[in-house]
């Protein structure tokens, strides 16, 4: 959306930032955690974790070292001299030597106290301690220092959950207890789900639609109704409590959803290919096993991972089936919980437990998730591959109706987005109405645009398909109405108002799409290959009605893009030709049928398309003689410059102006290879040499030509082109 | 001991039920094709033809087996026990057990909370993966956000619940905070800032909420009123119902507005979050919200990229602006996929068990269905209370069940 001309940049950065902060407020819990379990206990207790990634600014104390065994005898004096931190460096901010002033001083200045006493503290933590015999004695002074603590992290914490730790702090047995339970649990319904999946969406067998019901319907309970019933069971059988038990039940458990989703997907497999092998005479089984499994791949992964996460996040079914009263056999999730129990206040043990616990999925959850996401993400975002346009400039008057025309891929519809102002322009103006619209939103500048694949609301009818733009510029009841059955009344549309697009034919959506282009009254129409989505009859059919909606609107201008020269020749006013972003020719039908400006626009309008055949100038002037490497020879009324004396050109001639020959003056003398008979006329397709393309004659009526006869053909000279080294059209020059 | 190792009493279990597994499927299949109807011999032609009516239910048989075991009997066990005494020795006492049920207050708390996560959860859930997904459709950084945003759904409830209890964690006053929320809490000082965060926004979002269904509620009865309109005779309850329900939730909000404009708040004072009352259920609530939104915003994000480009052109070409696009264009086309994702989600609040269990289990009026019910079978060892309770979870589920069925025998018409 942001390629519509008229959107404001503002809105594209509020959405940059509202994502980002989503991000951040989802992130952030995760986070806290993380970091926590990297911090001591101590430091968890006296901080938020949000403050542990920034320097800290911590209030400590220390003493000057012993003055009994460390002072020094200075003149009258002594002083004691060190440095208070012993090997491990803070950046001081202030310090004191009073706890009422704990940040009197800067570093680097002296403390001076009471009767000459002082203390000399340096920015490195060293300090000089000077005073009389009786000051200096006792303990040692106290320093009050502000300082600034980097932070600081340990691993301490997962060495203690998973290796060192004792009895609930040791989270090794859980995490392979948990690692059982999860593998086991994720494979086998898998294998037995597939194979379900497989009978309830290939194999017909009566009861099937019911089966299929059932699993629905089960997708639903909830697992907790399942507890006790199967508990008394277990114990009844002898199973009791134990990895057996919660297999079991994960693997049921899981069933509903695994067989479910497997079979959408395998339903959607093509059926030619199973029946294909079907017919090869594989069995069901080799089909499954050859076919079906690997072509599932995606779905069977997604439904892992799914199924691992809910093995290993588990706790309910662990604590029914699994967990007896020695515990030996608990799980994390269950470990955790009565951790919060027993250690609700240490956070460092909590943080960590919970995150080994939550490692191994995030990691499972990273390196699969294009698995996961897949087909769920399937049809991405169509980028379009960008179509650069050069030179286009047109000038088209009220009333016209031009067609765009030319091979895919030429920037058409690119040039007609850019009109609708669907696609911003770079460089150049686009003016309607002598206004210039570059920056204009689409709704403002007095178009309407009929899709290809008509873009109707599939959510709502076809009146308020149609009404939908006049309500959006907030336009009468009234109004609204009487534009709406006028257009329809035009378009016979009137007793379809009631019904959804679903419930319309091709050719009927096709007339809502127009419908709703009239009821906007536009100043332009813009048709975007209109009729590309109708089958043949239904398409000439349709054209003629465009026709007939241009005469009755002789005003209007419309715009039309089509890949079809038929429609092309048939509907427009005038033709542009579009070829790699370039305007090759801009003119009426017949004159660029009967004058091409270049070998491309002479080729791609006409059909077949036109002869091209290499020959060189053998005399020039206002008439210009060519001649042939198989003996042909041409006089084209047609002028020509000194300088074109002897060069190679191609000559045109279309497959429809060439006639039989018997005489020696003739344009071509080839070898047929096949002949099309039609009735009303016949197609002659030449051998062609050295693997240029065959030459074509097209005949009107039917003669009898045996294939592998060389026969001689001329054309009428005014039927004539001459095309020079580039493909220019002499006429052109 | 072998069994003394669990990662290889792991790894044996792995190889002996993934192996009997595949050869059940492989065996039976062999036996059905060499040995009961072998194709060959005078009656080949009908062999394979009986052995391809057998064969599918060699395929469905052990997962028809679990299904049955697992969760259809229960079902109906569960349906028994409930109208059992176990300390009778399994007398039939009727409905005894739910008589029992309804005459506990904790039962009625743990229904109106469930109400509550029935309304907030799935919204709020949905609201937010919506906004996720809308936001991150156009940009392009938006595949590695949503990759962020969906993290959580790899969270186990229970670390997610460790995640927030230290979110939610209380240091007396003097002390340094170490949760967020309180450590946020201490920032408001009852001055303007306060006010306007903590009373006006609020009040502004309350309103808005009860606009919201305020218009829902009228959409759905306006068609009651209009006239002309086909009034179809059974969607008559439902309409009724959504109106009544309207109405509640606005009385709700309305209340609340007062609420917050009467009430006093302990500024300056930590609080223990999760011993409050009512808000504990909307903290606990949080952490489903926040697991559960990746999930609706993968689902809809799919769903929004499936919309044609050319409808949403065609609304620009029509005048409409960004939020009209997304609301009148996008959002009434992906409805389908908006129900999905909301009963699913609704699916996941009505068995939320983890989550209550480790961060409150259900004191300070913070009880849950799902809890109740485990409280009942596993602590009190009322049976006959416990399964009545968890008869009542699978009638809440009951019309999604319906819906569910409805709707995948239609589609497969």
């Amino acid at each position: 959306m942001a390629s519509v001309a008229g959107t404001k940049s503002a809105l594209t950065w509020a959405v940059h930032i509202s994502v980002a902060l989503l991000v951040v407020l989802w992130l952030f819990p995760t986070i806290g955690l993380f970091v926590s379990s990297f911090r001591t206990a101590d430091q968890i207790s006296s901080s938020g974790w949000w403050a542990a990634l920034l320097p800290s600014e911590q209030n400590e104390v220390y003493r000057a070292a012993d003055p009994d065994d460390n002072r020094v005898a200075d003149g009258d004096m002594f002083t004691v001299t060190g440095n208070i931190f012993d090997g491990s460096p803070r950046e001081i901010r202030s310090w004191g030597v009073s706890s009422r002033d704990v940040s009197a001083f800067q570093p680097g200045e002296t403390a001076e106290m009471k009767d000459g006493e002082s203390v000399t503290l340096q920015p490195d933590g060293s300090y000089v301690w000077r005073g009389n015999d009786k000051q200096i004695s006792g303990r040692g002074q106290r320093i009050f220092v502000t300082a600034t603590v980097p932070p600081e992290f340990t691993r301490d914490n997962y060495q203690t959950i998973l290796f060192s730790g004792t009895g609930q702090d040791n989270m090794a047995k859980a995490f392979f207890n948990t690692l059982t339970v999860t593998i086991p649990a994720t494979i086998i319904p898998i294998v037995v789900a597939a194979f379900a999946a497989y009978a309830l969406a290939w194999m017909e067998f009566p009861g099937r639609a019911l089966l299929i019901a059932v699993v629905v319907a089960l997708l639903v309970v909830p697992l907790q109704l399942a507890l006790i019933p199967l508990l008394r069971l277990h114990l009844g059988i002898g199973i009791g409590k134990g990895y057996l038990g919660v297999w079991l039940a994960h693997t049921a458990f899981g069933m509903p959803l695994a067989v479910y989703l497997l079979r959408n997907y395998m339903v959607g497999l093509p059926r030619d290919i199973i029946e294909n092998a079907k017919v090869d005479g594989a069995t069901d089984f080799q089909i499954f096993t050859r076919i079906i499994l690997p072509l599932s791949f995606p779905a069977l992964a997604s439904f892992a991972i799914f199924q691992f996460l809910w093995t290993w996040n588990d706790l309910l079914v662990a604590k029914v089936f699994l967990i007896d009263a020695t515990g030996s056999t608990t799980v994390m999730t269950n470990q955790i919980v009565e951790l919060l129990g027993t250690r609700g206040g240490n956070w460092e043990i909590l943080a960590t437990a919970a995150f080994v616990s939550i490692a191994v999925p995030l990691f499972v959850f990273f390196a699969m998730q294009r698995y996961l996401v897949r087909g769920l993400l399937a049809g991405s975002v169509k980028y379009g591959q960008v179509e650069v346009l050069r030179n286009i400039n047109l000038e088209i008057q009220e009333g016209e109706l031009i067609v765009f025309v030319g091979p895919s891929g030429c920037g058409k519809s690119t040039l007609l987005r850019m009109i609708a102002g669907l696609e911003k322009i770079t460089g150049g103006t686009l003016e309607i109405d002598d206004q210039v619209v570059n920056d204009v939103p689409p709704a403002q500048r007095g178009i309407a645009m009929v899709f290809q694949s008509y873009a109707l609301y599939p959510h709502m009818t076809v009146y308020d398909n149609m009404a939908f733009a006049l309500r959006l510029a907030h336009q009468s009841k009234e109004e609204i109405d009487k534009a709406v059955r006028s257009a329809a009344d035009t378009l016979q549309l009137t007793h379809l108002l009631d019904r959804l697009p679903k419930a319309l034919s091709g050719g009927q959506r096709q007339r809502v799409a127009i419908g709703r282009a009239i009821v906007r009254d536009p100043k332009v129409f813009l048709f975007d290959e209109p009729l590309s989505n109708l089958d043949a009859a239904l398409r000439v059919a349709t054209r003629i009605e465009i026709a007939q909606l241009k005469e009755s609107m002789p005003e209007s201008t419309m715009i039309y893009v089509t890949h079809d020269q038929v429609e092309a020749m048939t509907l427009a006013s005038r033709i542009v030709v579009l070829h790699g972003g370039d305007v090759e020719q801009f003119g009426e039908p017949l004159e660029l049928y009967e004058r091409p400006a270049n070998t491309f626009v002479a080729q791609f309008i006409g059909s077949p398309a036109m002869n091209l055949i290499e020959a060189k100038v053998t005399a020039t002037g206002e008439k210009t003689s060519v001649q042939m490497a198989d003996g042909g020879h041409a006089d084209a009324p047609i002028a020509s410059i000194d300088s074109d004396m002897g060069t190679s050109v191609k000559l045109g001639v279309r497959p429809e102006d060439l006639e039989i020959t018997e005489s020696d003056d003739f344009l071509i003398s080839a070898e047929v290879e096949i002949v099309e008979a039609l009735g009303e006329t016949t197609v002659l397709y030449f051998k062609s040499e050295n693997g240029e393309p065959g030459l074509i004659a097209k005949l009107p009526g039917i003669h009898k030509i045996g294939r592998h006869t060389t026969i001689r053909m001329t054309a009428a000279s005014e039927k004539l082109h001459l095309f020079d080294g580039n493909g220019k059209s002499f006429l052109y020059r | 001991m072998l069994t003394d190792n669990p990662a290889l009493l792991g790894l044996v279990t792995i190889v002996f039920g993934v192996g009997a597994c595949l050869g059940y499927f492989y065996f039976s299949n062999q036996i059905l094709d060499k040995v009961l109807f072998p194709a060959r011999g005078p009656n080949a032609g009908r062999n394979i033809n009986r052995a391809n009516m057998i064969r599918p239910w060699l395929f469905l048989f052990p997962a028809l087996f679990a299904l049955t075991l697992y969760l259809a009997y229960p079902v109906f066990e569960t349906l028994r026990l409930s109208l059992t005494d176990r300390t009778q020795g399994g007398a039939f006492v009727g409905l005894d057990n739910y008589r029992q049920m309804m005459n506990e207050a904790k039962f009625w708390e743990a229904v109106r909370n469930n109400m509550l996560w029935l309304i907030v959860v799935p919204a709020a859930s949905t609201a937010f993966g919506l906004l996720a997904a809308q936001l991150t459709d156009r940009i392009k950084w938006g595949n590695f956000a949503k990759s962020l945003i969906f993290m959580p759904m790899a969270i186990s409830f229970v670390g997610a619940s460790v995640i927030f209890k230290l979110i939610y964690d209380t240091r007396p006053a003097d002390q340094n905070q170490i949760g967020v929320l309180n450590a946020v809490w201490l920032k408001f000082d009852g001055g303007i800032g306060s006010i306007l965060s903590l009373q006006i926004l609020p009040t502004i979002v309350l309103l808005a909420f009860a606009g919201i269904v305020a218009y829902v509620t009228w959409l759905f009865v306006r068609d009651l009123v209009a006239k002309g309109q086909d009034k179809s005779v059974w969607l008559l309850p439902l309409r009724l119902l959504v109106a009544v329900g309207g109405v509640w939730l606005i009385w709700i909000s309305m209340s609340s507005v007062v609420g917050l404009w009467l009430t006093e708040l302990p500024y300056g004072e930590p609080q223990t979050w999760l011993t409050i009352p009512l808000w504990n259920n909307f903290l606990l609530m949080v952490v489903l919200i926040w697991i559960q939104t990746g999930f609706a915003m993968v689902i809809l994000s799919a769903a929004l990229r499936g919309i044609p480009e050319e409808t949403v052109e065609a609304a620009i070409v029509d005048g409409a602006n960004p939020f009209q696009i997304f609301f009148k264009i996008k959002v009434p086309q992906i409805m389908g996929t908006i129900v999905v994702v909301w009963t699913t989600i609704t699916l996941t609040v009505l068995k939320v068990f983890d989550i209550v269990f480790a961060m409150t289990n259900g004191q300070w009026e913070s009880q849950v269905l799902a809890n109740y019910m485990y409280d009942k079978l596993f602590r009190a060892n009322d049976w006959g209370v416990g399964s009545a309770s968890a008869i009542i979870i699978m009638l809440l589920v009951t019309p999604i069940l319906v819906w569910n069925v409805y709707n995948a025998r239609k589609e497969m018409r």
